[in-house]
């Protein structure tokens, strides 16, 4: 019975150290090299269980991700030698295990690669731009252009660059007071017209309603003088026709109504004896009758 | 974790009855190896224990319980809305399984991954959520919301992109996080050049104001070809723009500039009340004059008329008897208007000399007139 349990116990024993020495698997996000004493025999990209010989062979193994590698942020000139900082960022992958291994061996020696290659390769780029096309025009060419050359050179040590991407194009943190003060300035700017325009429409729509205010008042004036000279043409006319009917009397009549207008007014009149209303006063026959 | 959360399911899911036949034994085996003497080994004491049966049953019971429950522990439950991946020895054979109750060949043969696919996750960028989501207080994250505009200003930019995990295959096995497993620092970083890149496009105003929409539209777009480039197996579900601000050092500028346009429409309003005031009043007084003037041409022909009737009348009458008439009205027009005036009466010997006696005025007022009196 206790032999039983040791031999069960050895069997597995045995078991796993000769599976762990003749198989071996591989994740799904896995590429391996395998190596014999040092030297390379093949690459496996393939995931699952593989075989290889006992003792011999060695498995090394390498992501089969996209990996990413993420620049610190630091300070680049432009064209017109004003100081961006840019923090940027790639996303990799190993495409050629073998140089890989071979050039660079494991992932943190593929960064630091991979940090001088595109930083020099951003300076390059940043430099030849002016700031507007950094962050507003040519961004895209700018970063393809700079995943491209990177792309390039990183092929020496079997990666493939698949993406340098700006995450951030900021002023240098000692500018930004003068940023802070042009934003206040074309700030003032803005707010300078909108009140400014505001007075000019003010002014425009008042001056608008004088000119219809005035306009039509005077055409009101107009078009009453115009009444008001119809009204007395029409008096004029009918008054005409009336005194055309005997104009002595009418002078006489108005003439009399002209000496009762002089009732209670401050006039003096010299009048000669002889006016027929005092006439009497000295002869009171020759003259009566007519 | 997972081992005993299926086991468990397998419990139910097969009957009690059987996972007490299968807990009988261990409790057994437990028994036997700390029950005995306590000393180096159950092997060795077990048979000294156990005279009887219990003790061989034992031995031939461990392996197939062991195996038992290393079968059982493949058990698994996929949940509507997961898929899961199983990979047999690391290696993905492209199939998603789907809700359900399932087996898989146990742990070191066969690993699974369950992973929801209808769940929105959110992920924020320029500031942070602490404690529940909902009523979480948010603390921004200056360094991260900053960014440079297409006119060169500065403006401070809070977001959250909702997204779900489109392709559990991809999103568990093409990305390499500095998480291991996919964490959100991918989406993280390609959400930033995107909406940096966006941003960077527009001028401050339409940051700040209407063109919100067409930044977050424009960002989604981006950052899902970005995603979709890495093979990421993330669909970007929405990404909503939270907070837009200038940074807090020119706020009041800006502030300014909403309340210049405040006093833009002010004046604006100002200018339009004058006009409502005015016009109206203008209408009404021409309407006024022109009716007054119509009124006055009423009269005066009214007045023409009435006159042109009275002297036709009075014409009228007058020629019935001429000559007295005149003389009536001639003494009645004096009579009327002579008592009312200063009247000097003077002779025609003396009337054709009158110069000597002005100032006219004063005479009268004197009242001492030689050869004239005043009729009063």
């Amino acid at each position: 019975m206790r032999k039983a349990v040791v031999f069960l116990v050895l069997f597995i024993a045995l078991g796993a150290f000769g599976a762990n020495q003749w198989l071996y698997t591989l994740d799904q996000t896995e590429q391996a090299i395998i190596t014999k004493l040092g030297e390379y025999q093949r690459t496996e990209t393939s995931s699952g269980l593989h075989v290889k010989q006992p003792f011999l062979e060695t498995v090394h193994r390498l992501e089969k991700r996209l990996l990413r590698f993420d620049a610190q942020p630091s300070e680049y000139l432009t064209g017109e030698k004003k100081a961006l900082v840019i923090d940027s960022y790639a996303r990799y992958r190993i495409i050629n295990a073998r140089t890989f291994f071979e050039v660079v061996r494991s992932e943190p020696a593929a960064r630091a690669r991979l940090d001088s290659i595109i930083s020099s390769e951003i300076r390059e780029e940043v430099a030849s731009h002016d700031q507007l096309d950094v962050i507003r025009d040519r961004r895209e060419e700018l970063m393809h252009d700079v995943t491209v050359r990177s792309n390039l050179k990183a092929a020496e040590f079997g990666i493939e660059v698949l993406d340098v991407r700006i995450v951030g194009a900021d002023f240098p943190a000692d500018v930004s007071v003068s940023v802070y003060e042009r934003m206040q300035s074309e700030r003032t700017r803005i707010a300078n017209r909108f009140r400014a325009e505001g007075v000019e429409s003010k002014d425009i729509i008042e001056a608008d309603a004088n000119l219809e205010q005035r306009s039509i008042l005077a055409e009101a004036e107009e078009q009453a003088a115009r009444t008001r000279g119809e009204g007395e043409a029409e008096a004029i006319r009918i008054l005409g026709d009336a005194i055309a009917e005997n104009p002595e009397f009418f002078s006489f009549v108005r003439t009399l109504d002209a000496y009762k207008n002089l009732k209670n007014s401050d006039t003096t009149l010299v009048l000669p004896l002889e006016t027929g209303f005092y006439k009497y006063i000295v002869n009171d026959k020759s003259s009566v009758q007519p | 974790m997972k081992v005993l959360r299926n086991i468990f399911a397998f419990q139910q899911n097969s009957g009690g009855s059987e996972f007490d036949e299968l807990m009988k034994p261990i409790k057994q085996i437990i028994n036997a190896l700390t029950g005995g003497s306590g000393g180096s080994g159950g092997s060795g004491s077990a048979p000294r224990q156990s005279k009887g049966g219990p003790s061989k049953k034992i031995i031939f019971l461990l392996p197939i319980v062991l195996i038992t429950v290393w079968l059982g522990s493949g058990v698994y439950v996929v949940n509507p809305g997961e898929v899961a991946i199983v990979r047999r020895f690391g290696a993905w054979d492209q199939q998603q399984i789907a809700e359900g109750l399932h087996w898989h060949v146990p742990t070191p043969v066969e690993q699974v991954d369950i992973i929801s696919i209808s769940r929105v996750r959110s992920m924020e960028l320029g500031f942070r959520t602490f404690g529940e989501t909902g009523n979480g207080q948010t603390s921004p994250d200056a360094q991260e919301a900053r960014m440079i505009t297409g006119d060169e200003n500065l403006v401070d930019v809070q977001l959250v992109v909702q997204y779900q995990i489109s392709n559990a295959g991809d999103f568990l096995f093409n990305v390499k996080d500095p998480g291991g497993t996919p964490d959100i620092t991918t989406l993280r970083d390609a959400t930033a050049s995107s909406l940096r890149q966006i941003v960077g496009k527009k001028p401050i105003d339409d940051v700040l104001t209407l063109g919100k929409e067409q930044v977050q539209i424009e960002t989604s777009l981006l950052l899902q070809s970005i995603l979709d480039e890495y093979g990421a197996g993330i669909r970007i579900v929405n990404v909503q723009l939270q907070d837009v601000q200038p940074p807090p050092e020119v706020q009041a500028a800006f502030k300014d500039v909403i309340s210049a346009r405040e006093d833009k429409e002010k004046f604006i309003n100002q200018g339009e009340a004058y006009k409502e005031d005015v016009v109206p009043r203008a209408r009404g007084q021409a309407q006024r004059d022109i009716q007054d003037a119509e009124a006055f041409k009423f009269e005066s022909i009214a007045a023409a008329n009435g006159e042109a009737a009275r002297f036709t009348s009075r014409l009228l009458e007058y020629n019935q008897a001429k000559d007295a008439t005149e003389r009536r009205l001639y003494i009645e027009a004096l009579e009327s208007v002579l008592p009312t005036i200063k009247v000097i009466v003077m002779d025609s010997a003396t009337s054709g000399n009158v110069l000597p006696f002005l100032p006219l005025q004063e005479i009268s007022k004197n009242e001492t007139s030689k050869s004239g009196g005043t009729l009063e």
